[in-house]
């Protein structure tokens, strides 16, 4: 079958009809002019005749989008020799159309609808990451792998005697204070103010004879023996102020402030004859400093005896198991005596810095 | 570097990389390049160092007249990247000539439209050469579906449509459905195509041979796809194989009908091929309302009348058929600017 468009039309001698009065009219009046009807038409455009009607009738809606419409009528045009850029221009401004405008696209398919929250997942996660990390960092001095080796160790209850529990009690408690006051405070009797306390203990530990009146023995049996440091006042006598609640107690140590660190369990019991000090395996050290140092001491154990920062011209006492690992932040500042003997620091100041490691065993 | 902070000074663009031409759709102003693919490549005979020396309308011009030092290079063929770095420079030249601020580079976010029959290496291939152009985001979208919505087809809805994008290096054949491809078929046949027919139909019939610019200037001139009464002519130059030196002769329609007769008949072959693939509601659909020609071969004469003739259906040419492609990319740029999950739409990838 052919489907030659322009075999039974011939064009129009005259473009009169374009005056008609709408664009569907036109295209009637030139289609009637040739002598054909709809069903010819649509025959020839391979249309179905519902679409030339509604082209005649304006009835554009019909025809669905612009983009056909357009090409309906361009064909058509063609087919009766109408000129189709004026056909299509008369289109424009039969239907309203000014520009050339298409409608707006739509989506259909709604599929990201939750990646806002797959972000906020993201953060979320990011802000968790970072906190960790900040906890880690913060708390990266107690990581010490000899606690941790002690605290994780599985034989750590057996191996470990009475004297050592009771060391690493001291340890924890010397690390938080607030133990001992709550000790202070269960004898009310006895109790002293917060800061002295520590000193009337302390100046009990360096008399030379215990005294059973005092209430320090129902305050050790309550702290353990434990690490204390307190500041003395080196005029004044020491003994006298034991059992005195007044928190002054001082030693005779060359007109400078004195801190001395004692266990207080050594300084509490009127029957223990000897101090943890002077019991075998465990050492005493003194330290003296002339400038601001940094210092932390280890036992035997790993137990942390001192960590902190020494004032300049104070003297510290500290007694544990040796051998002593020492840090020194501030080396030449240091003076050390180990069990009455004075201790060489020069051979370990380093030779770059002042932060010094080492390692003090009695022998 | 910064690429977000100079795309906060650049335009969203539309690239309709075509084999023949490249244009250039800007959110909210238009079509503002339409310049032939073609690159100038200027090569220093001492140093070997090749730099680019024309670009777009100022290179095809010097096509098929250059010296030694000059190679005039169409950087896309048959719709997909011949030659990366070629065409990053010649993307990069254009992006830049769209935006008048000179002060940053830009970094638009950019959708390229690319044939629906290239594999994902030529995919990547486009992508690639767009972000080494500076692009921010690039976007590809096939041909057919850009076309399709350039031209008006209401892609949305629940009604089958066929578009016949007939480019430069492809004609890409697609059923469009709520907004996604049904089916999709592409011939490595377009414009180049026909040109090529009919260099070798002068040279067969005529023993001359003539360049590709004049046989682009026959097809646009004289060239027709379906037979009429009104037979026109031209008369054209070109080089005697036989005697070896110039002659004039004249060529009509009847003749570039019959050399244009093997590309014409490969591109209704992938229509009769989509329209036996389509399932039988969409293929009513199209049937109603009939097959939308886009793309540059739309232009040619009675080409609707070709496939009118040989599929039966209903075939309209759209308006401004050249800027289909990248009108089309521009309204998608545009709704995903006010919508992201547009992206999820219309096979973007």
């Amino acid at each position: 079958m052919s489907h030659e468009i322009t075999a039974d039309f011939t064009p129009l001698a005259e473009s009169a009809s374009t005056h008609a009065e709408s664009l569907g009219a036109w295209f009637a009046q030139v289609r009637t002019s040739h002598g054909a009807d709809q069903r010819d038409v649509a025959r020839h455009l391979m249309l179905n005749p519902s679409i030339i009607q509604a082209i005649e009738s304006d009835d554009f809606a019909r025809l669905g989008p612009p983009v056909f419409v357009r090409g309906y009528l361009s064909r058509y045009a063609r087919l009766l020799s109408m000129p189709d850029h004026q056909v299509l221009e008369r289109y424009r401004e039969q239907i309203g159309i000014v520009s050339q405008d298409l409608p707006p696209l739509q989506v259909v398919h709604p599929l990201r609808r939750q990646a806002r929250t797959r972000d906020l997942r993201g953060l979320l996660y990011l802000a968790l990451l970072i906190g960790i990390g900040w906890t880690a960092i913060q708390h990266l001095p107690d990581l010490d792998p000899s606690r941790l080796a002690v605290l994780w160790s599985d034989e750590q209850p057996a191996d470990v005697g009475l004297t050592a529990n009771n060391m690493v009690k001291a340890t924890t408690q010397t690390q938080y204070p607030f133990q001992f006051k709550s000790a202070e405070t269960a004898n009310p009797d006895t109790a002293s103010p917060p800061d002295p306390a520590p000193a009337t203990s302390l100046a009990s530990a360096s008399s030379p004879a215990p005294q059973p009146a005092e209430p320090a023995p129902t305050r050790g049996e309550a702290a353990v023996p434990s690490v204390v440091f307190t500041a003395i006042q080196s005029s004044a006598p020491a003994a006298p102020h034991a059992s005195s609640p007044e928190p002054t107690p001082v030693l005779s140590v060359s007109g400078v402030q004195t801190a001395i660190v004692a266990p207080t369990a050594f300084t509490t019991h009127p029957d223990d004859s000897h101090s943890p000090a002077n019991a075998d395996g465990e050492a005493k050290l003194l330290l003296e400093f002339s400038n601001d140092c940094w210092v932390e001491v280890k036992d035997a154990q790993g137990n942390i005896l001192t960590s902190r920062l020494m004032k300049a011209n104070t003297t510290h006492a500290l007694s544990g198991p040796a051998p002593f690992k020492v840090t020194l932040g501030n080396a030449p500042a240091a003076r050390i005596i180990l069990d009455d003997r004075l201790v060489d620091t020069t051979v370990y100041v380093p030779r770059r810095g002042t932060v010094s490691r080492f390692t003090l065993d009695r022998d | 570097m910064f690429k977000w902070l100079r795309g906060k000074f650049s335009n969203d663009l539309s690239i309709d990389l075509g084999t023949a031409n490249t244009l250039i759709y800007v959110r909210g102003a238009g079509i503002v390049l339409n310049e032939p693919s073609v690159v100038a490549i200027n090569q220093d005979p001492v140093r070997g160092v090749r730099t680019i020396a024309a670009v777009g309308t100022d290179a095809k011009r010097m096509l098929g007249r250059t010296p030694n030092n000059l190679s005039t290079i169409r950087p896309m063929k048959d719709g997909v990247i011949a030659d990366f770095t070629v065409t990053e420079k010649m993307l990069q030249h254009f992006i830049r000539k769209v935006h008048a601020r000179k002060f940053f580079n830009p970094s638009p976010r950019v959708l390229v439209s690319v044939p629906c029959g290239s594999t994902q290496v030529e995919r990547r291939a486009i992508r690639e050469s767009a972000m080494g152009a500076g692009a921010r985001v690039v976007y590809l979208i096939p041909e057919p579906m850009a076309a399709a919505i350039g031209a008006g087809v209401p892609v949305e809805e629940a009604r089958g449509a066929m578009v016949l994008d007939i480019g430069g290096g492809t004609s890409e054949v697609a059923v469009i459905s709520l907004n996604g491809i049904v089916y999709a078929g592409a011939v490595r046949t377009g414009g180049d195509r026909f040109d090529e027919a009919i260099i070798n139909y002068v040279r067969r019939n005529f023993g001359v041979l003539i360049g590709e610019p004049t046989a682009e200037r026959i097809k646009h001139e004289i060239g027709s796809a379906y037979p009429t009464s009104e037979v026109r002519e031209i008369e054209i130059k070109g080089r005697n194989l036989a005697e070896g030196v110039p002659r004039s002769f004249t060529l009509n329609s009847n003749e570039i009908l019959e050399a244009l007769q093997e590309p014409l008949s490969t591109i209704v072959g992938s229509v009769k091929m989509a329209l036996e693939a389509t399932p039988p509601e969409l293929a009513a659909d199209v049937a109603e309302r009939g097959i939308v020609l886009t793309g540059g071969g739309a232009l040619m004469r009675d080409i609707d009348r070709l496939i009118i003739e040989e599929t039966g259906l209903n075939v309209v040419i759209a308006e401004d058929p050249l800027t289909c492609v990248a009108r089309g990319g521009g309204r998608v740029l545009e709704l995903i600017a006010k919508d992201e999950r547009a992206v999820d739409a219309f096979a973007i990838e």
